[in-house]
């Protein structure tokens, strides 16, 4: 074998090797605590990469948010840009879904036991729902330009498969974090040693919702 | 702007709309009723200040249907229809029929709602369900069984909410202003039968039965047997402001005034002008989970004057109730205190209208399932009010009610 074709086989392996590499998804988790160290779930997790990662399919399955006891469910909703909500009504009445700020605008009344699909999102953002005929009601979504998005469960965790190397920036978001832009954020470069990170929350955050859902009597109107 | 246009109008747009959303939401309310000590009733001419006679009474108290149709997710047409036995005698037909166009809300949390047509200017805040039905009691109190009985307007209305939530904040606030028709004779039976309690919705072609007393020989005698509540004498405006306050899901604090700026003497087939204006303001606070109080105060003056400019009637009217209630599982208990006068500031003999007096209702209302509701009541009237003299009925007067009765919402 000559030093020209020893030189091709090196390179090429090197080839396969760090293809293999970046392909190669990572476990990373993610745990957010209250200032008590306590698990917070339902918080929004999501990482950007800061490098190129060929070969990541982007989320297009809907996101489901239903109207439930005249309430959205869930409060809090994440998804990537180019994916679409499909509201589904399970109470038997009529609600008014709006979106009225930002880029993503909707607006639709739904009568009871019936779905709306709206249009892909594709502005990276704070979406707010509300219903125009049950003020209480809000929900929100947020739109992420990132494959790499969870929210925490109940031991206030996300996991995550990322490719294995690079940088990243880990950010978490819920609606009443009460931080600029309702969201914490730290860079990180993954190596094959760092397998997790914890964000600590300053405060508290508030009871899931202000929506109420205990009507004793359910047929008011707007007199 | 006539009303029967407009009702006429709307059901036939409603009826005539295909390929719109429509819907239909409806009370049905039956009642038991025993009447002691009262006589007969408002409703048909007496002084009874409950909506049933004196006795045992089976009646259809309301049958109530709301018909709706989106045109677009904001606008709508809407009519409220209402069927009722009193004393026997069926009634039937439209209370409400407007169109509304709903915004909604700006970046700001700026709502605007507009509405045409015929509706209930907004004062009361027991009367929140179905076709202006109350969920709380069986009556309404006397300062909105008489909104139900005289006020309707037939106009337009806007509303600007500001929707704290757009700010994080938890203060919403509103202002309401209505210009309206066809009211001209508001405060009529106010002044003649004074504060009443029931379950009064007037339909829009009803006419209602003036008690008997003597000045209507002499002085009144051009007073036509019933006043038309809904009718435009003088063509003018009346106007409505009002504006809301509330704290998250727990306060809210409304306070209005109304003025239907009708033009006094004039008169059209024994239907006078009747120069009506109140303040009102209401309390709505929720006290825990399970306890909210509710309370509305009025207070006004109505003054009815001869073409040639003569003071017939001047009643000067004040009423104000507290209501507390409190629910648990499938049970709501509700106690209503009410106070409220009528005094007469003009000379006309014969025609006495001062009144005094105090109402307590007691309910108690069972869920059986999410739509049906069984209710029990118990209410009494303390009232001193000299034109009971006229029917020689005596001018203090203890009544009281007992009613049971089943509402089934669809």
């Amino acid at each position: 074998m000559n030093l020209q074709t020893k030189l091709t086989r090196l390179a090429y392996l090197l080839t396969i090797y760090s293809f293999c590499t970046t392909l190669a998804a990572q476990p990373f988790e993610t745990v957010v605590i209250d200032p008590d160290g306590l698990p917070v779930p339902d918080m929004v997790v999501y990482m950007v990469t800061h490098s190129k990662h060929e070969g990541i399919e982007s989320n297009v399955t809907q996101e489901l948010v239903e109207q439930k006891n005249k309430s959205f469910f869930p409060f809090v909703n994440v998804l990537q840009k180019g994916q679409s909500i499909r509201f589904e009504n399970t109470d038997d009445i009529t609600h008014h879904v709006y979106s009225v700020a930002g880029n993503n605008r909707f607006e639709f009344k739904l009568r009871g036991g019936e779905q709306y699909v709206t249009q892909p999102l594709q502005h990276p953002e704070e979406v707010a729902m509300g219903c125009n005929i049950h003020d209480w009601m809000s929900g929100f979504a947020l739109v992420v330009d990132t494959p790499f998005f969870g929210k925490t469960d109940v031991d206030g965790k996300v996991n995550f498969d990322l490719p294995a190397s690079g940088t990243y920036t880990a950010f978490v978001w819920h609606p009443q974090l009460e931080v600029t832009g309702n969201r914490l954020s730290k860079t990180i470069i993954l190596d094959n040693k760092l397998a997790s990170l914890i964000f600590q929350l300053p405060q508290k955050i508030k009871p899931a919702s202000q929506q109420s859902n205990s009507s004793e009597f359910e047929f008011l109107e707007d007199y | 702007m006539h009303k029967y246009v407009i009702s006429f109008g709307l059901l036939s747009l409603a009826l005539s709309a295909n390929g719109t959303e429509q819907s239909i939401k409806g009370i049905i309310d039956v009642r038991l009723s025993s009447v002691v000590n009262s006589g007969k009733s408002y409703i048909s001419g007496g002084y009874g200040k409950f909506n049933h006679p004196e006795g045992l009474n089976f009646s259809l108290e309301q049958l109530g249907v709301h018909y709706a149709i989106d045109f677009t997710s904001q606008w709508s047409a809407n009519v409220v229809a209402n069927a009722s036995t009193e004393n026997g005698l069926g009634q039937i037909g439209v209370s409400e029929a407007y169109a509304q166009y709903k915004w909604v809300p700006s970046v700001n949390g700026i709502r605007v709602t507009a509405k045409m047509g015929l509706y209930y200017p907004k004062i009361s805040i027991e009367n929140v369900s179905i076709a202006w039905s109350t969920p709380y009691t069986l009556t309404s109190s006397g300062i909105n069984n008489w909104v139900g009985e005289e006020l309707r307007n037939t106009g337009f209305n806007i509303s600007v909410e500001k929707l704290g939530k757009f700010h994080q904040s938890e203060h919403n606030f509103a202002l309401s202003i209505d210009i309206f028709q066809n009211n001209d004779t508001a405060g009529a039976m106010l002044a003649w039968h004074g504060w009443t309690v029931g379950n009064q919705q007037s339909l829009i072609h009803q006419k209602l039965p003036i008690q008997q007393f003597s000045a209507r020989d002499r002085e009144l005698a051009f007073q036509a047997e019933l006043s038309d509540p809904f009718i435009e004498l003088d063509n003018r405006w009346g106007g409505h402001i009002s504006g809301d306050w509330s704290y998250r899901r727990r306060l809210s604090v409304t306070l209005g005034v109304y003025d239907n700026n009708a033009e006094r003497g004039i008169v059209k087939n024994g239907q006078y002008t009747w120069d009506t204006a109140f303040l009102h303001s209401a309390i709505k606070f929720r006290i825990s989970e399970q306890w909210e109080i509710l309370a509305q105060f009025m207070q006004g003056q109505t003054t009815m004057t001869s073409p040639k400019n003569l003071d017939l009637v001047d009643n000067k009217f004040s009423n104000h109730f507290l209501l507390a209630r409190r629910w648990w599982d499938q049970h709501q208990v509700a106690i209503r205190l009410e106070k409220f006068k009528v005094e007469d500031l003009d000379e006309i003999v014969g025609d006495n209208n001062d009144e005094q007096g105090r109402a307590l209702s007691i309910s108690y209302r069972y869920k059986i399932n999410r739509n049906v509701f069984l209710l029990a009541e118990y209410s009494v009237i303390h009232s001193d009010r000299w034109s009971r003299t006229y029917n020689e009925l005596p001018s203090k007067l203890t009544e009281q009610q007992y009613q049971i009765g089943t509402r089934y919402y669809f």
